[in-house]
């Protein structure tokens, strides 16, 4: 773990394929590393392809889990893609005949002392490859700092935190014990956010899937150990009719860290928390309702817990029914 | 042999008429834009839309193909995300794409249909909430619902542009929709009339919940196809009485003026009901005679005194929808028997009608409890009730001493809450995944609260109740 | 930038694993389960289901060449159960037949007998009778025991957060294919390509440069495939390796929530010490997760669980304990959060149950309480570039939790059939731990 690689070819005409370890699953990852190739080479994106997760060409993955993937496999490619742009600069400095320092690649042109050189991307790349310049590069990174020593269960085991707060209001239906979560407003810590329409989809899902986790989803077995909560009709996550009327997301710019991507902060897995909120603001509205309530902490908060916390005296309704139905019995034996 | 027309050609299959739509789109025909996610109609990857010619125009509806039975495409026009696609991308596409709704990207085709499926519909549904609408029966786990909520938002501001009238020769000029589409109509007319359903043994009319109980068997054989028979379709009102078709699905009962008019709340009721794409392939004979305990619909007909009509070797013969029911999933109908359309009495204007229910998610979900009541006022006085529910018993009930009891009684707090009480007599649920006994005692109580709340908010209110 | 999958994923042309063009002679592997959830299993009988034509063959652990052993942090998991079951849904045999249809089919044949043993569901109950996958881990800053005395304030409690299905839209699968030399290259919808090769090259008995796993994209995971996408990966290569022919499996959606474990349930006990002013100067907790039948990445979760019992806030004196309870319910795994989210849900039960006790809102204790800069961690780590103080006054400032909390009441007041409820969550959420340790 905490470690990831990438593999980059740059193809003879000037075409970038990218492999990392990392594995798409919406969170956008494969964005990111076409942005980190993209902006270290300072060529356009449609230039760079990205491969498929093969163990073939990157060996020893770590999974793509606990946010860090874009970060690890992130900083993998950025140094794969700096040491190729490292060579290509040093290809284009013997060709002009100039220290490498004095090369630098920008928008697919080669500036020499800042002076466009009017050879383009295409063309280095050609050059180099003639040359018999290597246009194939590992990338290989370990996050340093973090130890953990379990012996004493002390350490660093985080190279960096995340921040964040949301407010949320929900409203609950006391006559029939259902809710819904009108509005939630968050101030979320994204560093430098690498791709703000992605990040914006993670912390929206987060969110989401935290507020179903605090609510409507609900797993159940039955004391014999059976799923009875076994298919999507009987395990309900949310719908777009139960998403918060009102998002609102309010990015904090913070100075980032240089353990995350481009200074930007993991994304993934922070927004869930926010959904946390639900369940206690749906308990502050029960006690609105029922001053009587003593608090109970038991999630998800469904709409069944709801009403039966609303009115307590639903325990007497089978009373009287039980009561009845004997009665019931005496008369029609 | 089947045959209908699947994007911009005409197929034909061999397939029993029980095999699942899906499976053809997906593996016969590799198309695999449309996804697999349940099987069961509650997620909607599946989703595709049912194009059929209607008095001549051609119209649109969503459908989860993972519930449709092969049968029930003959004759008509099937979209899938292929016979969507063009070089540039449709302005649903765009938005998708524009407003970043699209994660992981399996649920994405399935709000695509949906949406185009939107912005096909008549003119009047052009607004946000129907884009919404046309979307509730679509789950984007990743989730990317705001996201979509803003595409919904663009796309009903484009359609604003579109004029009344001849819905796809804009859709078409405004590359929401191919060219191939003009030519649908003729095509359609130009095929080989549906056959008259083979003589397999299941009767299958829209499968929602057929498919998902017996699908392993269903899908190897010939079925008797119910759902296109024009003789089991269609809403009238006749000297004061409405007759619906045993075949009239929630979206049939939803985009009717007359029931609009009786029932003005009707939207709100239905929006209870399923999703779009489940609503629209639905039927009111499949719900009556699953005999589910919780059926919406049954709550709904039975507190309207409704009258099934019922063909059989023996003759025709109605009953009481309310008498329909001998025990859990027991029927007062033979086997070579069919309901061919339920009838109920026009609500007069002294009468109001509500239809409450609960579920764990509030939309695409199976009641906890359902219950519906039809009530007659004379003055401040009640001069009849029908109340049903579903979820409190082993089947949808009529709550008959509720109602003798409420019958007569002047409209105050305390008679509700006495008639609650009666109300508790007269069920017996049971503990399972959508809720305990006591709940469903509590929240059958709550719902009962509810219509008196909702019908008379100048008489009745929680304050009162509590 | 816009997700670069965004235009194939409206038009539908991204690849998934069910969307890999089959090979010819691709055979369907559908899973055999254990139908209860503990019991040792005295006979299957599988030749009904083996003489039904299109039933090419039925794999269980017999057909094992290497380990039958799946566990990634502790070897606790087999593969296909043998002599007893331990959760329901736990996989006995792979039926692989010309179609996933008669495999359905051939699964209705199999009959099995199984002798019941008795079933815990419950974490607290396995604790109590010593079934724990890993020995128990506690963590500490200064000393609550020597504080409770001081504090104005303690009140203790229970707080319960139930499990969570993952759901990814698209379920578990692989696709296994034979290449020359025993070469077998499997396409799975997996978050850990590694993970898939190592088990499958286990199973297998062959080195893992014989296994190549290929990932285009998921179609959702959550946490969901990191570890336990790996049997439907293995048992195709097996299958495929030994019938040379390409083997596919993906699951029904009602097979996946059944074989699946989901988000670890927890209960968990606090107890939580404040000074008159709302200080919080002692937080003690103890965590009892429920791990399911196996290991699975449960120690991980726990551990970060531990990590996270604190959430945003500082607090000088702590103990948090924490168990992983093995019960017989489905191997409990990775999802978003990974077990931080129960910690803190603790937490913030503790928070509110103080709060209404000293009848403040929950959110001034909270605000009292964030973390600052320098402050220690209970696992040793001091915190910097915290951020949590500017994020609260900058939400205080766009949005006036004080403004919002009176129009709450306000609307409380004035409607008796609708309330309000407003919270504020924060948290401090933290990356790149070491994990499977």
């Amino acid at each position: 773990m905490n470690q990831a690689r990438a593999l980059v070819h740059i193809y003879s005409d000037g075409s970038i394929g990218v492999s990392t370890g990392a594995v798409e699953m919406g969170q956008g990852v494969n964005t990111k590393m076409l942005q980190v190739a993209a902006r270290v080479f300072d060529v356009q994106p449609q230039r760079v392809k990205l491969e498929t997760t093969n163990t073939t060409r990157v060996a020893n993955t770590s999974p793509s889990a606990a946010s860090a993937t874009a970060d690890l496999n992130g900083k993998a490619l950025g140094k794969a893609c700096t040491a190729l742009l490292e060579r290509l600069r040093t290809c284009a400095a013997a060709h002009f005949q100039v220290d490498a320092t004095a090369i630098s690649i920008r928008q697919e042109q080669v500036f020499k002392n800042g002076t466009a050189t009017g050879m383009h991307w295409e063309q280095l790349v050609d050059m180099a490859f003639l040359e018999r310049v290597c246009l194939t590069e590992n990338g290989h990174y370990a996050t340093p700092v973090i130890r953990f020593d379990k012996g004493i269960e002390k350490g660093h085991p985080f190279a960096y935190h995340v921040y964040g707060l949301a407010l949320i209001t929900v409203a609950v239906d006391c006559i029939r014990g259902t809710y819904a979560v009108e509005s939630v407003k968050i101030v979320h810590d994204f560093g430098k956010s690498m791709n703000p329409i992605v990040d914006r989809g993670q912390i929206e899902g987060g969110l989401v899937q935290g507020i179903g986790w605090m609510t409507m989803e609900e797993v159940r077995y039955d004391p014999d150990g059976r799923l009875a909560s076994g298919t999507l009709s009987t395990y309900k996550i949310p719908d777009i009719y139960s998403v918060p009327a009102e998002v609102v997301i309010e990015p904090l710019d913070t100075p980032g860290n240089d353990m995350a991507i481009f200074k930007s902060k993991a994304v993934g897995e922070p927004p869930l928390m926010y959904g946390l909120g639900a369940y206690f603001a749906i308990q502050q509205a029960v006690a609105a309702f029922n001053p009587e309530y003593p608090f109970r902490f038991d999630a998800p908060f469904t709409p069944e817990k709801v009403l039966m916390t609303l009115y307590p005296d639903a325990a007497d309704l089978e009373q009287l029914a039980i009561a009845s139905a004997s009665l019931e019995n005496r008369i029609n034996p | 042999m089947l045959e209908f027309m699947l994007n911009d050609r005409v197929v034909r299959t061999s397939k029993p008429s029980g095999s699942l739509l899906l499976d053809f789109i997906r593996y016969d025909q590799r198309l695999t834009g449309t996804k697999i996610g349940c099987r069961e109609g509650d997620c909607g990857a599946c989703t595709v839309l049912m194009g059929s010619l209607v008095d001549g125009r051609l119209q649109y509806h969503s459908a989860t193909s993972c519930l449709t039975p092969v049968g029930n495409a003959a004759g008509k026009h099937i979209v899938t995300v292929e016979g969507l696609n063009m070089d540039q991308l449709s302005p649903v596409q765009q938005a998708i794409v524009e407003e970043g709704g699209t994660q992981c990207g399996f649920c994405t085709v399935g709000f695509v249909l949906s949406l185009t499926g939107f912005c096909l519909q008549a003119d009047q549904m052009a607004n946000y909430p129907a884009a919404i609408a046309a979307i509730d029966g679509n789950i984007c786990r990743c989730t990317g619902y705001k996201s979509l909520e803003r595409a919904a938002a663009r796309l009903t501001d484009a359609l604003a542009a579109r004029p009344n009238g001849d819905a796809i020769a804009w859709l078409v000029a405004n590359q929401f929709l191919p060219e191939y589409f003009q030519q649908v109509p003729d095509q359609l007319r130009a095929m080989q009339p549906a056959p008259a359903s083979a003589n397999g043994k299941p009767r299958v009319s829209g499968g929602t919940d057929l498919y998902v109980q017996q699908h392993d068997t269903l899908v190897e054989q010939e079925v008797t196809l119910l759902f296109d028979r024009p003789a089991l379709k269609g809403i009238t009102v006749e000297d004061g009485i409405c007759t619906l078709g045993a075949q009239t699905t929630v979206a049939d009962m939803l985009h009717s003026e007359a029931l609009q008019t009786m029932f003005p709340r009707l939207s709100e009721h239905l929006k209870l009901v399923s999703s779009t794409p489940i609503r629209a392939i639905s039927t009111l004979g499949g719900n009556f005679v699953n005999a589910s305990p919780i059926g919406d619909m049954t709550a709904f007909f039975i507190a309207l005194n409704a009258q099934l009509h019922i063909d059989g070797p023996n003759g025709a013969r109605r009953i009481f929808l309310k008498n329909l029911y001998h025990g859990y999933k027991t029927l007062d109908l033979a086997p070579d028997e069919l309901i061919t359309a339920v009838s109920f009495a026009v609500p007069p204007a002294n009468s109001r009608f509500n239809f409450e229910k609960v579920s764990k998610r509030t939309h695409l979900d199976i009641a906890s409890v359902n219950t519906a009541i039809l009530i007659f006022m004379d003055g401040n006085a009640i001069a009849e009730v029908h109340l049903s529910a579903g979820g409190i018993g082993p089947v949808p009930t009529f709550l008959e001493k509720t109602c003798a009891w409420l019958q007569g009684k002047e409209l105050i707090a305390e008679t509700v809450r006495s008639a609650a009480e009666i109300l508790q007599t007269e069920i017996s649920p049971i503990s399972d995944v959508r809720g305990a006994a006591a709940y469903k005692r509590l929240l059958l109580r709550q719902l009962f609260y509810a219509h008196f709340i909702t019908l008379f908010p100048e008489t009745i209110n929680l304050d009162l109740l509590r | 930038m816009k997700n670069i999958d965004s235009n194939g994923h409206v038009r539908g042309t991204s690849v998934y694993l069910d969307d890999i063009p089959v090979i010819q002679g691709t055979l369907f592997g559908l899973v055999f389960d254990a139908p209860m959830a503990h019991g040792s299993i005295e006979a299957v009988d599988y030749s009904k289901a083996e003489a039904l034509p299109g039933v090419v063959r039925i794999f269980t652990a017999n057909d094992i060449p290497g380990e039958n052993q799946i566990g990634g942090i502790v070897p606790d998991e087999p593969l296909f159960a043998e002599g007893d079951i331990h959760f329901q849904g736990q996989p006995i045999a792979l039926i692989v037949a010309e179609s996933e249809h008669i495999a359905a089919k051939a699964r209705k044949l199999i009959d099995i007998r199984i002798v019941e043993k008795p079933v815990i569901t419950d974490p607290r109950e396995a604790q109590a009778k010593g079934q724990l996958i890993i020995p128990p881990r506690t963590f500490r800053l200064g000393d609550p025991a020597a504080q409770w005395a001081k504090c104005a304030h303690v009140f203790e409690g229970r707080a319960d957060s139930n499990g969570q299905e993952h759901l990814y839209i698209e379920t578990q699968g692989a696709y296994a294919v034979p290449m020359e030399n025993g070469h077998i290259k499997i396409h799975s919808s997996t978050q850990g390509p590694t993970a898939v090769q190592r088990t499958a090259a286990r199973v297998l008995g062959v080195p893992m440069h014989k296994i190549e796993v290929d990932v285009t994209r998921l179609g959702g995971g959550f946490g969901g495939k990191e570890d336990q996408a790996t049997p439907w990966g293995v048992m195709a290569a097996l299958a495929a390796g030994q019938l040379k022919r390409p083997v596919k499996i993906a699951l029904h959606r009602l097979d996946d929530m059944r074989m699946t474990g989901k988000r670890h349930p927890y209960s968990s006990d606090y107890r939580i010490g404040l000074s008159t002013d709302g200080k919080i100067l002692a937080y003690e907790v103890t965590f009892y997760q429920n791990a399911g039948a196996a290991a699975d990445l449960s120690p991980a979760v726990m551990e970060r669980t531990l990590f996270h019992c604190t959430n945003a806030y500082f607090i000088p004196h702590v103990t948090a304990t924490a168990y992983s309870c093995r019960t017989n319910l489905p191997p409990n795994t990775a999802f978003r959060g990974f077990g931080g989210p129960q910690g803190m849900f603790a937490i913030e039960a503790a928070l509110a149950h103080a709060a209404r006790e000293m009848g403040i809102p929950k959110h001034l204790l909270q605000q009292k309480n964030l973390l600052t800069e320098g402050a220690e961690f209970p696992y040793g780590q001091i915190a910097e570039g915290v951020e949590i103080g500017k994020i609260w006054q900058t939400l205080e400032a766009k949005f006036s939790i004080e403004k919002t909390e009176k129009a709450v009441a306000a609307f409380n007041n004035a409607n008796a059939q609708v309330k309000k409820g407003l919270p504020c969550s924060p948290f401090a959420s933290a990356f790149h731990l070491q994990k499977h340790l």
